[in-house]
């Protein structure tokens, strides 16, 4: 009785369980992916530029994960997104790391570039047209 | 040939099972004889196959150490004839044992000449387990050659649960369904939040689960005497085996959910606390 008291104090992270689930996901997508973990380290950069293109996002929750659902694996990536890069003001300072100047203007010309270049790489349709927000 | 439950529709002969793990020690062998001995009980005549070369144990957990004339390596290798080296089991007329050679090593078999083996067996028996040895060598794809599906056995632990998830990927890419044992699980543990529960692992593996088995001292006892925990009727973990030889041959029996708990644990979550 007591020990369940104790857990509802300390919100019941008492066990050791949480700590083996953690450990066990930071190993298994390293195995999954069968990618060193430099490179993996690479791969979650490269994803996360290309993400910061579009979207400015929070990184300390940014992560990729790998899940197997029945008989296919998944690369899941977790993007926390603050605002759409599009709806920042113009001349408005902003928050992600680009590596170009803080032209707003410039950043929507290259994401329009960027996007034709994917759909095109693709064979995708290409999205309906957008108006500058 | 009797059958005790009529599961009705006909069931196609020689279906080949292989239950592995990647880890050492996480219950393979128990799980191959517990899972012969119940199908056995369930009127499905079974052939349990010792794949580990070299260290032979189903015969031991069977309890028919003493009756080996001619083992799977004879067969192999056409010094017998493979009615010749298949052990009648003690306690049921509808299980058999094919051994293992004890001094050899796993690279005296090639995984053709497994599956040739296996292959001479198929019509006469409705299961036939695979006993494979850990690990992913040669022992292994030996023990895979010829599979139908699979059992990959795991406990609740780090180390296993990655092992098993490297095998889970082997299996899949040799396009053999595996199916997912839960061992020596202890609620006490879980309920402490000190070992993951049956929900963690089915989420981290991702695979259809096909059975739990609590830890049970019954099963080391059985072990000692040589009889499977199945033909123990008290025995919880002898009643999950009889479950899990229920869900292969296709009866619909949900997995059981944490066993209730204590009268002082119901009050004390009542007030609250």
């Amino acid at each position: 009785m007591f020990k369940t008291l104790r857990d509802k104090i300390f919100g019941g992270n008492w066990g050791s369980k949480n700590q083996a689930k953690n450990r066990l996901q930071f190993v298994l997508v390293q195995d999954r992916a069968g990618l060193k973990s430099d490179e993996l380290a690479r791969f979650k950069r490269e994803i996360m530029t290309v993400v910061q293109k579009y979207f400015v996002i929070d990184e300390k929750g940014f992560d990729i994960s790998y899940k197997r659902i029945s008989d296919t694996t998944t690369l899941l990536i977790n993007s926390p997104i603050l605002v759409r890069r599009q709806d920042v003001p113009k001349g408005a300072a902003v928050g992600a790391k680009n590596n170009s100047n803080n032209n707003p203007n410039k950043n929507n010309n290259q994401a329009r570039e960027d996007r034709k270049a994917i759909n095109a790489a693709d064979d995708v349709k290409s999205a309906e047209p957008k108006t500058s927000s | 040939m009797s059958s005790m439950n009529g599961n009705g529709g006909p069931k196609k002969m020689g279906e080949i099972i292989v239950i592995t793990s990647g880890k050492g020690g996480v219950g393979k062998t128990t799980t191959t004889a517990s899972l012969g001995a119940a199908l056995s009980l369930k009127g499905k005549r079974t052939l349990v196959v010792d794949a580990d070369i070299g260290l032979r144990n189903l015969d031991v957990i069977l309890g028919l150490e003493n009756r080996i004339v001619y083992n799977l390596v004879d067969v192999a290798k056409n010094i017998c004839k493979p009615s010749q080296a298949i052990i009648k089991s003690k306690k049921s007329n509808n299980l058999f044992l094919l051994p293992a050679s004890q001094t050899d090593d796993k690279d005296v078999v090639t995984e053709q000449e497994v599956k040739s083996v296996l292959d001479q067996y198929r019509r006469e028996f409705h299961y036939i387990l695979v006993d494979s040895p850990a690990g992913i060598e040669q022992g292994f794809r030996n023990a895979c050659s010829g599979a139908d599906s699979a059992v990959i056995v795991t406990t609740p632990e780090v180390s296993a649960i990655r092992d098993a998830d490297r095998v889970i990927g082997l299996l899949t890419a040799k396009s053999i369904e595996p199916r997912l044992v839960i061992n020596r699980i202890d609620y006490d543990m879980v309920r402490k939040g000190d070992m993951l529960s049956v929900k963690d692992v089915q989420d981290i593996l991702g695979i259809e689960t096909i059975g739990v088995i609590e830890r049970d001292d019954a099963i080391i006892v059985a072990a000692n005497n040589g009889e499977p925990v199945v033909y123990n009727q008290k025995s919880k973990a002898g009643q999950s085996f009889s479950d899990i030889a229920g869900r292969i041959c296709g009866e619909i029996i949900p997995l059981s959910s944490e066993p209730p708990r204590g009268i002082w644990e119901k009050i004390s979550r009542r007030l609250g606390v």
